[in-house]
């Protein structure tokens, strides 16, 4: 390992050593408290796009890394922080080192750094853009270029680029509009429905047609006001009233907006696996990477009937519309990664369209 | 929605046994808080006075009576209690809960249980009912039969086709009785063991999981099925090791987040089924090889791991149940930790926290030291850090085994694998030792079935001391410094002084930061005053600049001769701090106490307690003092080191100066101080050699008591009665020699031994009690039954105890507690020892005069009087409190249970009454012996001075129609004084009937055996006196402690003991 540091844009320098490739690369600078396990789960994760990920726990690679935890098949976030890379993992996985798949996969980690003094200083000041650099001669120089980075997090560079069938021999099937998915969605999924998955950018007419019943607007990287989700939001305007739906996180957002909501950014965001609300009287953990959320009396106005909010800050969580069947969360029900407490949404997905069919 | 009751009833858990420590103290002052912030009028019963939990201020009413079903119901009725709290009292709350529910108590009474219902209880504790819940729900547990019988054991064990199988007795603390049977033969000696604990008579056979990871969680849940876990956490020692005696670590260190929630949603699923509302803890077995996994345990209740993930988290575990108990729902009872959010969350942490045993092996040095299925160990130490090797080194060192870190170890290159293999307390220093011989990690990992990845860890240590002994430069040191080496490792590595290490490290600014420990991982802001050190860039811990600011030196793991009574004196010293508006810092490692509930200090550090550690917390809370007499051996020991430390600095040693308490200590200086005020002492000396330790035994004659000089309380203490025994200790057990020579004192045959407390100011003296000892001088004053006050010394010897107290404590300027140890022979008082410092019967005084003289100490190390609290001389109680001890024998096979100068006892219960006798009863019924009040056999082989007077006691005994029995010597003296008695033959004799084929027999139910005071004698009945701890039959070894039984039988014949609040007696005083 070499030296390397994390700027960020207000000029704090974090020093420490650099694994994985050998790049520099910048990015929004968030922390996730998801724990000891999990990392690899988070880095492949296409909504961690265009971020880098401060691990608040100290040990990071503790069981290696193994292709059955992957998110998806590509390291999405730009980079990691951590305070120790655990080099000699435990062998129950059988996987390679945490540093060597990064490496593999073209991404750049920063072990060493104090990440509880990182973190506190992101909880207070918000989150903020930042660069993994070699060397830190010329700060001012990355300040600088950090302040007019445009870091790409665009849902387009994670989507599917093509129309996807995954038959599993059920009644019914949903349509997914794919802005990033998990790969742990689709497992889920997979227990009630058969699946066609569509691009971000895909039309309404499209999905009426290809005989699904109800459809899903899934996770995703970035902004939800950016100019590129346009369409998407558009064909779930057409959508909302000819089939149930369900909106995970980003599609949370994009369904939030299409009835004319506000979606504003969050100072610190949601990124881990406790994150509390409370669901049919009981409380349940959820896995998030919330960094917008929906305006409380914007929601209102736009007819959606608030059905949860998180336990610690009161966000909105999740919502109903006040007629139609459409529903939003802004965690991950299907947990894989995270916890399994909210899953049963599925199954209560699959009965609204059972009794919308009718 | 809140419940309505009038009055709550909280159970402790009784004296600290192995298995059952501080903890339910903790949990149980927790609740008792809980409960009075909603209202509640409550009450409080415990046998162990040294609680916190029994202060008055606890409770609206506190009772100090025997842990039994029948003095429960007493008070439940008493009191008009209406609703029992189930969860706070161990094992040995939630046992008594069943017995009111199961015999109809609580119905009779309309009393309801709080927390976990009873039928919850019984799914859980019950085997057959558990198993049959988790076939239910289809959750995976060991093959296993239930059976009540040793042949029903084998024919088990022959269903589940292959040995080996666990042994496991149902409703008993800590794996009490259990094992792990190889074969066939030792399943029927286990089983028959197994089944003598059982409060059924009831245990289990199971397949085994040896080996596989242990893994545990607490969770908690709520009256609206909400379920969340509190911490998860990983044994490092594997499963058959209990996991009390495990390396613990939270969180899990090596599971996938697929295996972690695969965990959780059992434990969830399993909490649903099983009804459970409150705090809980589920164990599993997972196997490393194919990730499957079994469940092991429920513990329906608070419990040692609740209290560890407590103190790992940040989450109040005790607190919250208590309120789910009273009906809150999780989102309704605020986080005190944010002051902001409410407890529905799962904390998250951002550190790595390491539990380690202590054993009481340096005490007994002829256990067994293996670890297995049974807990041997007393208490535990917890540490936080940012890396598992700072984790791991801070807490061995906090251990109080007189290591840095993770020392050299003696071992034979021959004697490792079997070390790694089998393990014992040691097992940790032999994995250093091993990797420092060059054993592979993989194959240290085979032996000892830790993960690999652990090992690793320890690898990294060891090779920083090569980085270190290579050259000491400061990119190393502040590596070794980040990974948790001890200035003191690094000082030996290097060949300096630890202060010379310090004083490096400070040039090169390297200091340690402060976290906080905040349940969410930096998440939110957080107002706990909860940190720990570690090498990084911001610290969290800012000193107050408003106000006086004073540290207490904690007492560390709960060990044989430091017990809970030492946490009990710091949290008191807390509580006065607070009251005179000083801010109260608390260090200290211990995870089960109260004195590291966050709740309690202003500030907490959990941190080792050597020097070094210490004086960190001073420099970094900025203190104006720092007090060294509450934490027992502990802090004392680092009184002198702090005051040279800290010359010059604005932080004071507060109290009695450390050069005042060093006279104490320092024998010579002590023995002259004695000689000017002319206080006696037994006669002594000094040998360098045998020869000269002969000389001076012959001199003041035999027999006498012999120490090592260089450790400290009665490690390694004996009595010696001839010059054969001298040579033997000499050679054996001390290796006496110029540096270390021997400690001899004149041994007073017969003496009453006497304890003082008291408290001066420098010009005044109170005496709190005085307290006499049941047992003769030489028993360890810790292992002694005490009388308060005095019950067979004059008021002329009352009247010089006091004037000696005075005297000493004036003189040595005692500025807060000292304890004094008296022998009275012949009217003649003689010194034994004074301790500058809070002793172990401190809370025991306070509980039974109303007067907490930790408190009143604490105020006037700040500069108060005697006077201000009108406290002066000395008041005699008008009622009788009785401390009685108990001891670990039935947990450490291989320990004589005569009592002795080396102190064997792990806690102790008080019985309090007008009646003397009756407090005598109570006490011993709270230690839990079983005297046979309906009548049987009494077992009599006493020395021949006592013979005379076991008279008066035997004629009562026959009078109430227990049948003596005898052997020839004691038979004739008794029959000839008019006491029927059944002769028995000596056991060397080689002929039945004899003690032990009558004791097998059943007809012995107690024994009276004061030992012959000669060489070789007390060995002599070692096998009766073991078969009698196995048997559970109790043995009395002192004439005055059989007057006080027959007493208290008698008491217990007359059926009417009544119950009092502590405040009713305190009104008898004051």
């Amino acid at each position: 390992m070499t030296g390397g540091y994390l700027v960020l844009e207000d000029g704090t320098v974090f020093e420490g050593e650099l694994f994985g490739a050998n790049i520099e690369k910048a990015g929004e600078v968030v922390f996730s408290t998801g724990g000891v396990d999990g990392y690899q789960e988070a880095i492949t994760d296409p909504s961690s796009k265009g971020q880098i990920i401060v691990f608040t726990y100290p040990l990071v690679g503790n069981y290696g890394v193994s292709d059955e935890f992957n998110a998806s098949d590509a390291i999405h976030a730009n980079g990691i922080v951590i305070k120790e890379l655990t080099t000699e993992p435990s062998q129950f996985y059988r996987g390679r080192f945490l540093s060597d798949f990064m490496e593999e996969k073209g991404a750049v980690g920063i072990a060493g750094v104090d990440t509880r003094a990182l973190t506190l200083k992101i909880r207070e000041s918000g989150k903020m853009k930042g660069k993994i650099v070699k060397n830190h001669a010329d700060i001012n120089q990355v300040v600088k270029e950090l302040k007019s980075v445009d870091i790409d997090s665009s849902v387009s560079s994670v989507s599917i680029k093509k129309k996807e069938k995954i038959d599993n021999g059920k009644d019914v099937t949903v349509a997914v509009i794919d802005c990033g998915t998990r790969k742990g969605l689709y497992d889920v999924l997979s227990k009630n429905f058969n699946i066609i998955k569509f691009p971000y950018n895909a039309k309404a007419g499209e999905i009426m047609d290809s005989g699904a019943q109800g459809v899903i607007v899934s996770s995703g990287p970035g902004n939800p006001n950016a100019p590129e989700l346009k369409d998407t939001i558009k064909t779930i305007q057409e959508l909302s009233d000819k089939m149930p739906m369900m909106g995970i996180a980003l599609g949370c957002d994009l369904i939030a907006l299409s009835f004319g909501a506000k979606v504003l950014p969050m100072k610190v965001g949601h990124h881990g696996c406790n994150q509390p609300v409370k669901l049919k009287g009981r409380i349940c953990m959820t896995a998030q990477s919330q960094d917008f959320y929906i305006d409380p009396s914007s929601a209102e106005a736009a007819g959606l009937t608030v059905t949860q909010t998180n336990l610690n800050d009161n966000i909105i969580e999740g919502f109903k519309h006040s007629k139609l069947e459409v529903y939003g969360y802004e965690y991950h029900p299907e947990g894989s990664p995270g916890p399994d407490d909210t899953i049963f949404l599925f199954d209560d997905f699959l009965t609204v369209i059972k009794g919308a069919s009718q | 929605m809140k419940k309505d009751y009038k009055k709550v009833l909280v159970i402790g858990s009784g004296p600290i046994v192995i298995g059952q420590a501080a903890e339910f103290d903790f949990s149980g002052t927790q609740a008792c808080r809980s409960l009075r912030e909603e209202g509640y009028k409550t009450v409080l019963v415990n046998s162990n006075p040294a609680t916190i939990q029994t202060d008055t201020e606890t409770a609206d009413a506190v009772y100090i009576e025997p842990l039994n079903a029948e003095t429960v119901a007493k008070i439940i009725e008493k009191e008009g209690v209406d609703g029992v709290v189930s969860g706070m009292g161990g094992q040995t709350g939630l046992n008594i809960c069943s017995e009111l529910a199961e015999n109809g108590t609580l119905e009779r009474l309309h009393c309801e249980l709080i927390g976990t219902q009873p039928d919850a209880i019984a799914k859980s504790e019950d085997r057959e009912l558990f198993k049959e819940a988790m076939m239910k729900i289809g959750e995976p547990i060991p093959t296993s039969v239930s059976v009540n019988s040793i042949d029903e054991a084998v024919e088990a064990a022959n269903k589940i086709g292959r040995y080996p199988v666990l042994v496991r007795p149902a409703f008993t603390l800590g794996g009490t009785g259990g094992g792990i049977a190889y074969d066939e033969n030792e399943l029927r000696e286990i089983t028959a063991h197994g089944l003598a604990y059982s409060r059924i008579h009831q245990v289990l056979i199971e397949e085994s999981v040896l080996g596989w990871k242990e893994i545990e969680f607490e969770v908690m849940r709520d009256s609206n099925d909400s379920c969340i876990i509190i911490c998860n956490m990983e044994n490092i020692d594997p499963m058959g090791i209990h996991t009390g005696e495990s390396i613990v670590c939270a969180p899990i260190l090596t599971l996938s987040e697929k295996h972690v929630e695969m965990l959780r949603n059992s434990a969830i699923k399993v909490m649903r089924e099983l009804n459970i509302e409150g705090g809980c803890n589920v164990q599993f077995a997972f196997n490393p090889v194919n990730g499957d996994y079994r469940l092991i345990e429920v513990n329906p209740r608070v419990s040692r791991s609740s209290a560890l993930a407590s103190k790992a988290t940040g989450y109040p575990i005790a607190r919250v149940s208590m309120k789910i108990g009273l009906g809150y729902t999780l989102d309704e009872i605020p986080n005190k930790v944010t002051g902001t959010t409410m407890s529905a969350y799962e904390p998250s942490v951002d550190y790595v926290v390491l539990k380690i045993a202590r054993w009481p092996f340096d005490k007994f040095r002829t256990v067994d030291r293996h670890l297995g299925t049974q807990m041997k160990s007393t208490g535990e130490t917890m540490a936080i850090g940012r890396t598992f090797e700072e984790a791991l080194l801070k807490g061995l060192r906090s251990l109080e085994i007189g290591v840095n870190g993770l020392d050299r170890f003696d071992v034979l290159d021959k004697d490792i694998e079997d070390l790694l293999k089998n393990a014992t307390d040691q097992r940790i220093f032999v994995m250093g030792e091993a990797l420092r011989r060059g054993w592979s990690p993989e194959k240290i990992a085979e032996l000892t079935n830790w993960d690999i990845f652990f090992i690793k860890k320890l690898q990294n240590i060891v090779k920083m001391e090569y980085k270190i002994k290579a050259g000491l430069t400061p990119e190393i040191l502040k590596q070794a410094k980040e990974m948790g080496f001890s200035d003191e490792t690094i000082a030996e590595l290097t060949g300096n002084s630890s202060l010379d290490i310090r004083d490096l490290r400070k040039k090169q600014g390297l200091v340690p930061v402060f976290k906080m420990v905040d349940t969410c991982a930096g998440e939110f802001e957080a107002k706990t005053p909860y940190f720990y050190s570690t090498y990084g860039k911001g610290s969290e811990s800012h000193p107050v600049n408003d106000k006086k600011k004073v540290v207490i030196v904690g007492g560390g793991p709960i060990r044989i001769g430091q017990g809970i009574e030492f946490d009990y004196c710091c949290v008191h010293g807390v509580m006065a701090l607070q009251e005179e508006g000083v801010n109260a810092v608390i260090v200290n490692n211990n995870p089960e106490t109260v004195s590291t509930d966050f709740d309690v200090s202003d500030r907490l550090y959990f941190e080792p307690l050597t020097l070094g550690d210490v004086l960190n917390v001073i420099e970094a809370e900025d203190a104006d003092g720092v007090i060294c007499q509450y934490g027992g051996q502990t802090s004392v020991n680092l009184a002198v080191d702090l005051e040279k430390a800290l010359a010059g600095s604005k932080t004071k040693v507060l109290g009695t100066s450390p050069d005042d308490m060093d006279v104490a200590e320092d024998r010579r200086r002590f023995s002259k101080l004695m000689d000017e005020l002319k206080i006696k002492q037994p006669a002594s000396g000094t040998g360098y050699s045998f020869e000269e330790a002969k000389q001076i035994a012959e001199d003041i004659g035999y027999p006498v008591i012999v120490r090592p000089s260089y450790v400290l309380g009665g490690r390694a203490m004996e009595i010696v009665y001839s010059t054969d025994d001298l040579k033997t200790y000499v050679e054996s057990a001390v290796k006496v020699s110029r540096n270390h020579p021997i400690l001899i004192d004149k041994y007073l045959t017969d003496a009453i031994e006497i304890d003082v407390d008291c408290v001066s100011d420098g010009t005044d003296v109170y005496v709190g009690g005085i307290l006499e000892h049941v047992e003769y001088a030489g028993c360890h004053s810790g292992d002694a039954t005490m009388v308060m006050p005095p019950v067979t010394l004059g008021q002329d010897t009352v009247d010089e105890i006091l004037d000696i107290t005075k005297r000493v404590a004036l003189a040595l300027h005692i500025k807060g507690l000292m304890n004094l140890q008296l022998a009275v022979k012949d009217k003649q008082i003689y010194m034994i020892e004074a301790n500058p410092r809070a002793s172990r019967t401190v809370p025991f005084i306070s509980k039974a005069t109303g007067i907490q003289m930790a408190k009143i100490a604490t105020k006037i190390m700040l500069g108060k009087t005697l006077k201000d609290f009108g406290l002066t001389g000395y008041k005699q109680l008008d009622h009788y409190a009785v401390k009685e001890v108990v001891f670990p024998f039935l947990k450490l096979p291989g320990v004589d249970c005569i009592l002795t100068p080396e102190m064997k006892s792990t806690g102790e219960v008080m019985g309090i009454d007008e009646d003397f006798y009756a407090a005598c009863y109570k006490a011993q019924v709270a230690a839990g012996c079983n005297y046979p009040v309906d009548g049987g056999g009494v077992y009599i082989t006493v020395n021949d001075n006592d013979k005379e007077k076991v008279l008066p006691s035997a004629k009562a005994l026959d009078e109430m129609g227990f049948q003596i029995y005898a052997t020839k010597g004691t038979a004739k003296y008794l029959i000839d004084h008019g006491v029927p008695v059944v002769t028995l033959y000596k056991m060397k004799d080689g002929m039945a009937p004899n003690a032990i084929s009558a004791m097998r027999e059943g007809k012995i139910q107690m024994i009276i055996n004061t030992p012959t005071l000669k060489s070789g004698s007390i060995r002599d009945g070692a096998a009766m006196r073991r078969l009698a701890v196995e048997l559970q039959i109790p043995i009395i070894t002192t004439i005055q402690g059989l007057e006080m039984t027959v007493g208290a039988i008698k008491v217990a014949r007359n059926g009417k003991t009544g119950v009092r609040s502590l405040t009713e007696f305190h009104r008898l005083v004051n």
